[in-house]
């Protein structure tokens, strides 16, 4: 009979592992080793069962403790979970697979035996990947269309601002084209408040007219009236179509007498080129040989004229 | 008419829990969770992984109670199997992570004790009996290789270092200790099947 003890146990020997199999004594190459012997070898499983029953009485030698409330509730809460995930999955892979394949129509039957735990596993990964799957194509696509969207609508802005910025400038235009418009309107009143003045003046016998200027060749268009009170030193002079004098200019009003001007009054035009300028005359009129009006810078000596004649009253 | 789960046999729960019966489940707990719990405190001495591994344990009859076979053993042999697998998983990996073993198998039985009706105690303490006076009747050698092995984790190869003893031996010890355990259980053991 030979000893076991003399045995060479280097050598693979699954049979001989039954027990240590039974205790989880096993190395996993051993394990691996045992469990081909038992795909193969009803008695070596027939054998292993009854290891198994001995190990298995092994646990009744432990402490009589018991584990808390909290394992059982925490299990409970689990399998929830697995049964809610389960039925998670069979409604998604319903909803978002068009047809039922073979193997899904297999996993969306009541939950069996056989099927319950890989079921829900392969039908979360199913349904999960699908899901993902789909709803990652659903947000590109939405990505993409806000993308356009905002793009569309940068470029609306742009053209809208370009808009906004073309009609202010319109109606900068218009302003300036309004204001000017209503100076000349406000001049055009201005000349036919004159003009009527002027007409009244000429025909009413309390003034008389000694003066008409004409513009030199500066203001070729300028023309002027000089009219003065009977028996009073008041004296108005108008004049039109003379252009408006340049900045820090105006101009002057003289009576010259014995070739000496006098300068009565100093005045601007308005954007009819017109002006009405009442002053005190210094003397009789009698006493003048003309009337000159000449450009004088706004801060020269007013007793002194140097800038060029513009009008003076015809011989 | 309802059912009553609680005279339901082991394996007709295991079906309804296949077909997703909470209920079901939880009456296995019931019937079991206790002896899986206090396999898993004389193993890792530390009741909060052995709760962690005891929930793991009927988590897997959940999942995966349709990989059992009545061809391969009783129920309870196949459970318990499982727990233990998972607890000296749990052992061997502390042990890696920790690179120390646990105290002595003494010491695995200072955890305290908790609530328990009379009548489990009883059976529990019958049982513990039992298998105790089995273990009593071993060999001081076949005992310790078992201890070793089911109890600390150690492989068989692991126990031949440890006691300078031949692998050959310690397998032989191994088998003999299994057999003589189930002559002297095997009218526990035929019971419960």
């Amino acid at each position: 009979m030979t000893d076991p003890n003399s045995l060479d146990f280097t050598v693979p020997d699954p049979w001989g592992d039954l027990p240590g199999y039974a205790l989880n004594a096993l190395t996993p190459d051993e394990r691996a080793r045992v469990d081909a012997l038992l795909e193969t070898s009803p008695e070596a499983r027939d054998e292993l069962r009854r290891y198994m029953e001995a190990a298995e009485s092994l646990a009744d030698l432990s402490p009589a403790v018991e584990p808390s409330d909290r394992v059982r509730k925490l299990l409970l809460a689990q399998v929830d979970s697995d049964i809610h995930l389960m039925d998670v999955a069979r409604e998604d892979a319903r909803s978002v697979l068009p047809q039922k394949t073979p193997l899904l129509r297999t996993l969306l039957k009541p939950a069996r035996v056989a099927y319950a735990g890989t079921a829900a596993a392969l039908i979360s990964v199913v349904a999960i990947a699908v899901i993902f799957g789909v709803e990652n194509s659903r947000l590109n696509s939405e990505v993409v269309q806000l993308r356009d969207d905002v793009e569309t609508e940068i470029a609306e802005l742009a053209t809208l601002r370009e808009s906004v910025e073309d009609a202010q400038a319109k109606f900068a235009v218009q302003d300036a084209e309004v204001a000017r418009l209503t100076a000349v309107n406000a001049a055009l009143n201005d000349a036919l408040r004159d003009q009527q003045w002027l007409t009244f003046v000429t025909q009413n016998k309390e003034y008389r007219v000694p003066e008409y200027l004409e513009g030199s060749a500066q203001a070729p268009e300028a023309n002027g009236t000089l009219a003065v009170k009977n028996f009073d030193d008041l004296a108005v002079f108008l004049v039109s179509s003379l252009p408006p004098a340049p900045e820090g200019y105006q101009y002057m009003l003289s009576l010259v007498r014995d070739g000496v001007p006098d300068p009565v009054a100093t005045f601007q035009v308005n954007e009819a080129g017109m002006a009405r300028v009442e002053f005190k005359l210094p003397d009789n009129i009698v006493q003048y040989e003309r009337a000159v009006v000449t450009l004088e810078q706004l801060n020269g000596d007013v007793e002194v004229l140097s800038g060029p004649e513009v009008m003076s009253a015809s011989d | 008419m309802a059912i009553d789960l609680q005279e339901l046999p082991d394996l007709d729960l295991l079906e309804m829990i296949s077909d997703g019966d909470r209920d079901a489940l939880a009456q296995l707990y019931d019937r079991y969770g206790r002896r899986v719990f206090a396999l898993a405190a004389r193993i890792l001495n530390d009741p909060v992984s052995s709760e962690e591994v005891t929930q793991d344990v009927f988590l897997s009859v959940w999942r995966r109670g349709s990989s059992y076979s009545a061809a391969k053993g009783k129920f309870t042999t196949w459970l318990f199997s499982i727990a233990h697998n998972r607890t000296i998983d749990e052992l061997r990996k502390r042990r890696r992570d920790r690179n120390r073993q646990n105290d002595d198998i003494e010491d695995h039985l200072n955890i305290e004790s908790a609530e328990i009706s009379p009548l489990e105690n009883a059976v529990a303490q019958s049982e513990y009996a039992k298998v105790r006076d089995a273990m009593a009747e071993l060999p001081v050698e076949q005992r310790q290789v078992v201890e070793l092995s089911y109890f600390k984790g150690l492989t068989q190869a692991e126990i031949a270092e440890k006691t300078g003893q031949p692998l050959g031996t310690v397998k032989t010890r191994m088998r003999l200790a299994l057999k003589k355990l189930r002559n002297a259980l095997s009218s526990e053991i035929s019971a419960t099947v």
